[in-house]
């Protein structure tokens, strides 16, 4: 329940601002000249905001879309991600977006047309499909019924047949996809970690059953799936745990269905993971074996390798390995 | 918990709430203090409401205090007696605003807040007006987290019956029949605020670590970090307490604490 609406007075006027203050009538307005007024000031402590997000309303200036980092991509050469939205409806303990801000508000940008003719253009200039990730600083559509986020993007990628979208997800939120046909070129990814350590570390994520029932629905509706296991995190147990979850996922799921699946050990920015240290001490993942590789803090780099092949053995059972991509830090094992 | 009120006619009905009892202090501003709350009268206007913050922060430092500004206020189109919490304060003076983060549960509706140098009548409609709000949060926010700084404004002028009638006397009741709401208020800014503390638990096992050898200021760091890892592995105190005291210094104890921790790491 959104009980504060922050907003650009520039943009009070904009459609997508009427409609949302329309969505939330009892809502507190409260006007800003820039949104960075609200998100951004020294002093604000993510964790107990993080109780109650606020809605933040603002637009997008310049760099709508961005190179995605190096080996992140699910085989496209060119690679983008875009960001409607700052912040997520989930409080993932292992989550950057808590080292990255400030504050937990949700940032909305209402100037989606100004992020489509940025795709656009991008697309007609790449010989190549462009792929467009959503979903790197919040989630894709776990906020939908505010954002309205699929609803305007869908029917304009399902027109550029020279791009891809990956809308990355936790959420079982399919309403907006079921609705519509199915695109080939939208993938809707959905991230996993087993039961065991998502109820630990994932506070507020629909349970591993109901995400793969969604994927069962999208699937059933013949729009393409996407996996990503990431992060990988190191646990007791850890071969049975991981075994368990591909075989959930693949004993419901038909492969042919799966477009991709990604996998990245837990890493983050060191300054990112102090941050987040010092907002949760008595957190038990940060206790874990971790150390410094150049600017990331990550675990050791044996560990790292031996868990991922781990992984990507499992997987072999059920997938071919072109399917299977690495976005760590280290060399990928893969190739 | 730390109060501050410009005046004593709207410290009085608090006072009362908390059963505060004044304490004699070497200042120009009244203290009242109770078991958990403080309470500052820090006269009109922004310069005595940054001093009135920065003694009272001086006189009980803490790191995660909550601090509540409560204190009457113009309105451009609210009832006189309304309570509004103060949810963006502009400084007419410099024309910067701040956004106190929103996130308790208070049934207070919102209010943007605008710090005068002078008592007006003039009036926008939805924007409250006062002579301290501003450097209220500018000056509490560098002791506190910006989440637990909040002000509550009680109405007590308005286009319909302006400033110049206002009398000191209404006060009390204007801010009495709110007490209910700001005890809900202050009780949620105080758990709040305890939820950011380090347990007793650690505090005690610190001091007791600490005071059985002498460490560098790097080791504190590392004893802290440890203890916080320990804690959340769930290493009991008592298997601490054993490593130390069979430790023959602080760097003996910390590396065999580290291997002990080290074997204990693994997500479960």
């Amino acid at each position: 329940m959104i009980e504060i609406i922050y907003f650009e007075e520039s943009i009070s006027e904009h459609p997508r601002t009427l409609g949302i203050f329309e969505r939330f009538p009892q809502a507190a307005r409260v006007p800003c000249s820039n949104y960075q007024e609200v998100f951004n000031p020294n002093g604000q402590n993510f964790r107990i905001q993080k109780k109650k997000p606020s809605l933040i309303l603002a637009q997008k200036e310049g760099n709508f879309s961005l190179p995605i980092p190096e080996s992140y991509g699910v085989g496209g050469k060119t690679n983008y991600y875009f960001s409607h939205m700052l912040n997520c409806l989930y409080d993932c303990r292992y989550c950057f977006l808590q080292g990255m801000y400030s504050s937990a508000n949700y940032v909305l940008f209402v100037n989606y047309e100004d992020f489509l003719k940025d795709i656009v253009q991008k697309t007609s200039e790449s010989p190549e499909p462009a792929w467009f990730f959503s979903g790197y600083d919040c989630d894709s559509l776990a906020l939908d019924s505010i954002s309205q986020f699929s609803s305007f993007f869908l029917p304009h990628f399902s027109k550029l047949s020279n791009s891809y979208l990956e809308l990355r997800t936790k959420s079982v939120n399919i309403k907006p996809l079921l609705k519509s046909k199915a695109v080939p070129n939208i993938i809707t990814a959905f991230s996993f970690t087993p039961q065991e350590i998502s109820e630990q570390i994932e506070k507020g994520v629909p349970s591993v059953d109901s995400r793969i029932e969604a994927m069962k629905k999208l699937t059933s509706h013949g729009w393409p799936i996407g996996l990503r296991i990431d992060p990988i995190i190191d646990c007791s147990n850890f071969t049975d745990r991981y075994s368990n979850l591909f075989q959930n996922i693949f004993s419901n799921i038909s492969e042919e269905q799966i477009h991709s699946i990604s996998l990245g050990a837990f890493r983050m920015p060191s300054t990112f993971f102090k941050k987040i240290e010092k907002l949760y001490p008595e957190e038990k993942l940060f206790a874990g074996p971790f150390q410094k590789q150049g600017n990331s803090i990550s675990y050791k780099k044996e560990l790292e390798r031996e868990r991922k092949d781990t992984c990507i053995n499992l997987l072999k059972k059920y997938t071919s390995v072109q399917k299977i991509f690495s976005c760590d830090i280290f060399e990928s094992a893969i190739n | 918990m730390n109060l501050i009120t410009a005046f004593l006619q709207e410290a009085k009905p608090v006072i009362e709430l908390l059963n505060l009892k004044k304490v004699e202090v070497p200042s120009p501003f009244k203290l009242y203090k109770g078991e958990i709350h403080n309470l500052v009268i820090s006269g009109p206007g922004g310069e005595n409401t940054t001093q009135a913050v920065s003694f009272l922060h001086g006189y009980l430092p803490s790191l995660f205090t909550p601090w509540l500004n409560i204190g009457l206020a113009g309105h451009g189109s609210e009832k006189i007696g309304n309570a509004l919490q103060v949810v963006k304060c502009i400084d007419e003076n410099s024309g910067r605003s701040t956004f106190p983060p929103q996130i308790f549960t208070s049934i207070f509706s919102k209010t943007i807040l605008k710090t005068v140098q002078h008592p007006s009548n003039e009036y926008l409609p939805d924007h409250a007006y006062d002579m301290e709000g501003f450097s209220f949060f500018q000056t509490a926010t560098r002791f506190s987290p910006n989440e637990l700084i909040q002000s509550v404004k009680i109405i007590s002028d308005n286009p319909v019956k302006p400033f110049s009638q206002f009398r000191k006397s209404e006060t009390e009741s204007l801010i009495s029949p709110h007490l209910p709401n700001l005890l809900l208020l202050i009780e949620e800014m105080e758990k709040s605020a305890k939820s950011l503390q380090p347990k007793q638990e650690f505090i005690q096992l610190f001091q007791n670590l600490i005071s059985l050898f002498s460490y560098s200021e790097t080791q504190i760091f590392q004893l802290k970090k440890h203890l916080h890892h320990a804690f959340a592995i769930g290493i009991k105190t008592d298997s601490i307490l054993k490593i130390a005291k069979e430790s023959s210094d602080s760097r003996n104890f910390l590396s065999t604490f580290l291997k002990e921790l080290d074997s204990k790491r693994l997500f479960s």
